[in-house]
């Protein structure tokens, strides 16, 4: 779901109250003490160019960076580059990966696009790394809306899910993300009191509807309406934290805002997404964000409006888009790797989100130390399409708890023993993933 | 952007409903389910012969999927809920649809705080409309004397309202929760007035699972059938209405249920019949055929400037005549429900714009007005701008987006994507190279010969008289378009020269008559048909549509198959 109408809508109007009372939903600070564990996953699309992207076997530190990840160079110690991960169950074909690139537990059906048939890794870990703010997870996406789309089925667009059947929607709106999240300084009067107290009646009225009819249909509607109810009481939970600490909000995006569907705006969006994922992990949100960068056919941005180096298809004819799935499948045009210089772009985009997770700290620790960051991507190379082989990379040390600095040698492994490592250098020790890949864990 | 051309649908089934003397909603009062049901107009008559079920009892239905009201159904349900003033919501605001397996959407699903805090505020949103409207709604209301009268039209509020948002009667258990909820909010600690705990009750009603999902459950156990269940009265009256209507059932509809009147096969094809007839069942038609030519999108995705006549407000003009179109096919004076009309006339709703974008001359008065398009250029919905802008990109037709849609939506193929290859992109545009040139090229590769050059691509070079914004041409890169082609199926060849010539064989072919039963099937299950246990009533409705030709006795025919009144218990449902 999109647009948080809560505050200026409702709210508002019920108050008769000025643009400053905006939401009553926000998380307190943080607890001090116990640290804190956080996990940020980026979704990449259309693989890499392996021969620019792939270092050797070994440690990252006695080798120089190949020329996509060299954007990483100041995070050489924190990185883990993980080739040719296998996806079992996801199939062959590239898109149709990309609904279950983070699930890794088995698919359900062969359609062109596959669907997981339980919750995702984000799902998993913050479920079980509850943030005082009460949300699992913190989902964003950049231009997924933008037409056109090349499907409406859930697996061709989401890739982060709550259950099966259960697509976890991202927000894509910057500005509506930070309103939800942060927004202005809370406000504490009788009257929203009172409307706290009528909506928390009306929500525990909702939720224990929804129990009693759980109970009267079958198990996979009974997840549907778990997934519901849990929303409900997450809402709940949301709903008396009036109040929050103003260092904790992140600079309001910019105004006037920016043009949310024309292509240059890509790299703005995705540069406030950023800032509000880490604003959110160090305000104790959430533990866990997520950032989605295209949807399954990654054919609807034309990235020549915003990467420097691509060529202007337009030049001479009446062409306009340069989509990530036209460098993916054409990757070399007129003699230039253009995929190449797209990877690197992104590349230099993630290696911001590591420098400002390094330059923001909780309780005088970097928020780099307790963060794990994982890049994935649902496909080895665009112009092969195997969801076979698939190229992740992790950043983040979790304090010595993973092998960084070292690309292993993680070729047909599957995502899931990956997924472990994470699970467990995380703390979250129950997890259905299996063995951790051999060499992750710092023995 | 998803679902901004269903609102159109509203709007014009709002009007048609005006038009065509169709209830308002909130000007009749809701039926007092506690009342006994009314006697019918057709009680006393000789009855009338009994029309039997298709013969598909062979059927085992499959188990019913929790369906959302998508972004359609949501606006029309509280459209005809609360009336005069109902707010009308967007994806922005209830979350975006989800495609399913049988290629019509639902309402996605409902997954963290965000998407229940939407829905609250969407609930707030209505039910502030119910408070202004509370004394047509109830009209008890008006003015309770005491807090004991007010109490007692509580009590009348949630039984009757209470019977239109779940769809059927509340049981005692949620009518004592309701109260309880009442009382809270009257108390101390909230100290809602009446009027407030009424619209507060609102609020909590219109996000119960009851209202926002189409899986009716109730009242009372389901119905055992032999090894299946049979759907009740009031989830007939259901899936009736969202049918025909897009909507929740109308006074009629849960009087029948309450009667025990939607028993028989004759009864359902009777109120069938009664909501096609009406002007509500426009915006269903309308949301059927857009999702079968996959025009969603279209307004927003905009045109490479080099077409000055291409505008948002064009597109939107393209997408409304599109849905005008299929309408006509089924309503209106001109109706005759024929498959050949709807691939092949070229009858149209046309303003200046439109007239100037198809060639025609600009229309006397205002609005879009009746007219034929270029016979030689245009027929049917697959001809039509909508279709043909959707499917392609910014400044380039695309003929595999367009054959695509056809295989899919009108002969039921679908062929499978290539696995771990690499599928070489479509050449660049060159100086002199027409589209058909360029996809040619890449159809000769040995990867794509099998199904691009003997079935895909085909398909699309019949669409070449068209650009990237629909409009006809004669030339394509400064060479004279090449629409002749021939498709290559094992068993046969299909020889054609354009889309016209394309459309009137397809139009004749007993598959897309078979398929569009299929099409018309999975929109009302919401879901594809399993196989081979559902096989007889996909092999019934197709032979229904063979002999009837006609798509509204298809739309009736749906009522009268075992998938559309039983249905299996779902794994780990409860044993009635």
């Amino acid at each position: 779901m999109k647009a948080f109408r809560l505050a200026r809508r409702d709210l508002l109007r019920r108050l008769g109250l000025g643009a400053a009372c905006l939401p009553l939903l926000r998380a307190p600070r943080a607890r001090a003490g116990t640290p804190r564990r956080h996990l940020v996953i980026v979704q990449m699309s259309q693989g890499y160019r392996q021969a620019y992207w792939r270092p050797a076997t070994g440690s990252l530190l006695t080798q120089p960076l190949p020329p996509t990840l060299e954007p990483f160079g100041d995070f050489k110690d924190d990185l883990i580059v993980l080739p040719g991960l296998t996806n079992p169950g996801a199939g062959a074909a590239g898109r149709g990966a990309y609904g279950v690139m983070f699930y890794g537990l088995g698919v359900t059906g062969t359609g062109p696009y596959r669907e997981p048939t339980g919750a995702t890794l984000d799902q998993i870990v913050g479920r079980a790394l509850p943030a005082a703010g009460g949300r699992p997870s913190v989902n964003l996406g950049v231009m997924l809306d933008r037409a056109p789309q090349a499907t409406t089925m859930p697996g061709g667009k989401f890739c982060f899910w709550a259950g099966a059947g259960q697509p976890i929607e991202p927000v894509g709106d910057p500005y509506v993300a930070y309103r939800d999240l942060f927004a202005a300084p809370g406000i504490d009067t009788p009257e929203v009191r009172r409307l706290i107290l009528r909506r928390k009646s009306i929500l525990d009225y909702v939720g224990t509807d929804l129990e009693e009819y759980g109970k009267r249909v079958g198990t996979p509607e009974r997840e549907t309406i778990d997934a519901h109810l849990q929303s409900i009481r997450d809402l709940e939970r949301q709903l008396p934290m009036v109040t929050q600490s103003a260092s904790c909000s992140p600079s309001a995006p910019p105004s006037p805002p920016i043009n949310l569907t024309d292509y240059a705006s890509y790299p703005r969006i995705l540069d406030l997404h950023v800032k509000l994922m880490v604003a959110a992990l160090k305000c104790g949100i959430t533990n866990v964000a997520t950032l989605q960068l295209s949807d399954a056919a990654a054919g609807n941005v034309n990235l020549a409006a915003f990467i420097p180096g691509l060529p202007n298809r337009a030049a001479g004819y009446a062409t306009s888009t340069l989509t990530w799935r036209d460098v993916g499948h054409n990757p070399v045009m007129g003699g230039v790797d253009l995929k190449k210089i797209v990877d690197r772009w992104f590349m230099a985009r993630i290696a911001d989100l590591l420098a400002q997770l390094r330059a923001a700290t909780e309780d005088g620790v970097s928020l780099l130390d307790d963060t794990l960051v994982l890049i994935g991507n649902p496909v080895d190379d665009g112009s092969n399409g195997s969801a076979q082989r698939i190229p992740w990379m992790l950043a983040g040390t979790l304090g010595g708890a993973l092998n960084a600095g070292n690309c292993l040698a993680s070729e047909g492994h599957p995502i899931a023993s990956v997924m472990a490592g994470i699970c467990e250098a995380l703390g979250v020790t129950r997890h259905p993933y299996g063995e951790v890949l051999p060499g992750l864990k710092r023995v | 952007m998803l679902r901004t051309w269903r609102l159109f649908a509203l709007s014009a089934s709002l009007l048609a409903c005006t038009g065509h003397g169709g209830l308002h909603p909130g000007g009749t009062p809701p039926p007092d389910p506690e009342a006994p049901p009314p006697v019918t107009p057709d009680a006393g008559l000789p009855s009338e012969p009994e029309i039997p079920p298709l013969p598909d009892g062979m059927t085992v239905p499959s188990w019913v999927l929790l369906h959302r009201l998508d972004v359609f159904e949501y606006n029309n349900t509280v459209r005809d809920l609360v009336g005069a003033g109902a707010p009308v919501f967007t994806s922005d605001h209830l979350g975006y649809d989800q495609g399913t397996n049988g290629g019509f959407v639902r309402g996605g699903s409902v997954v963290g705080a965000e998407d229940a805090r939407n829905l609250l505020s969407s609930a707030e949103e209505i039910a502030a409309v119910v408070g202004q409207n509370l004394t047509t709604l109830v009209p008890c209301a008006s003015a309770p004397a005491s807090r004991a009268d007010e109490d007692t039209c509580a009590d009348q509020f949630i039984t009757r309202f209470g019977l239109r948002v779940f769809r059927r009667p509340l049981d005692d258990s949620e009518r004592q929760r309701l109260r309880a909820l009442y009382q809270q909010l009257r108390g101390p600690d909230t100290a809602d007035s009446f009027s407030e705990a009424i619209t507060d009750l609102t609020t909590a009603m219109l996000q119960t699972p009851e209202f926002l999902y189409r899986r009716e459950l109730g009242p009372g156990a389901a119905i055992k059938d032999g090894m299946l269940i049979r759907f009740n009265g009031y989830e007939l009256a259901s899936r009736l209405s969202y049918l025909f209507w897009g909507s929740m059932p109308d006074e009629e509809l849960f009087n029948a249920a309450a009667a025990g009147k939607l028993a028989t096969t004759t009864q359902l094809v009777k109120q069938a019949r009664r909501l096609l007839a009406d002007g509500r069942s426009r915006g269903a038609i309308e949301d059927f055929h857009a999702q079968i030519v996959e025009v969603e999108g279209l307004e927003s995705a905009g045109k490479d400037p080099s077409f000055t006549d291409y505008t948002p407000a064009l597109a939107h003009a393209l997408v409304v005549e599109s849905r005008d179109f299929a309408a006509s096919v089924y309503l209106g004076a001109q109706a005759d429900g024929k498959l050949a009309s709807l691939l092949t006339s070229t009858r149209a709703f046309v303003d200046g714009p439109l007239a100037r974008y198809y060639g025609i001359p600009a229309p006397a008065g205002s609005g879009p007005q009746p007219a034929s398009l270029p016979a030689g250029q245009r027929a049917g919905l697959f001809t039509r701008g909508a279709f043909l802008a959707s499917k392609a990109s910014g400044d380039q037709d695309n003929p595999v987006l367009r054959s695509d849609t056809i295989l899919r939506r009108l002969m039921c193929l679908s062929l499978p994507e290539p696995i771990d290859v690499n599928i070489p992109a479509v050449p660049d545009l060159r100086p002199n190279m027409t589209t058909r040139q360029r996809f040619e090229a890449h159809g000769m590769l040995a990867c794509a010969v099998e199904c691009h050059q003997k079935i895909v691509d085909p398909i699309g070079y019949a669409f070449e008289h068209y650009d990237a914004t629909g409009a006809w041409r004669t030339t394509d890169n400064g060479q004279p378009v090449d629409s002749h082609a021939t498709i290559v199926f094992p068993s046969e060849k299909i020889e054609f020269d354009d889309a016209i010539a394309l459309s009137a064989i397809l139009a004749r072919r007993d598959q897309v008559h078979d398929c569009m039963s299929v099409q018309w099937l999975r929109y009302q299950l919401g879901r594809q048909e399993q196989l081979p246990a559902e096989q007889p009533t996909a092999d019934a409705l197709a032979q229904f549509y063979r002999g009837s030709d006609d798509l509204r006795e298809l739309m009736v025919a749906l009522v009268r198959t075992r998938t559309f009144t039983h249905r299996s218990l779902s794994p780990g449902e409860p044993t009635p």
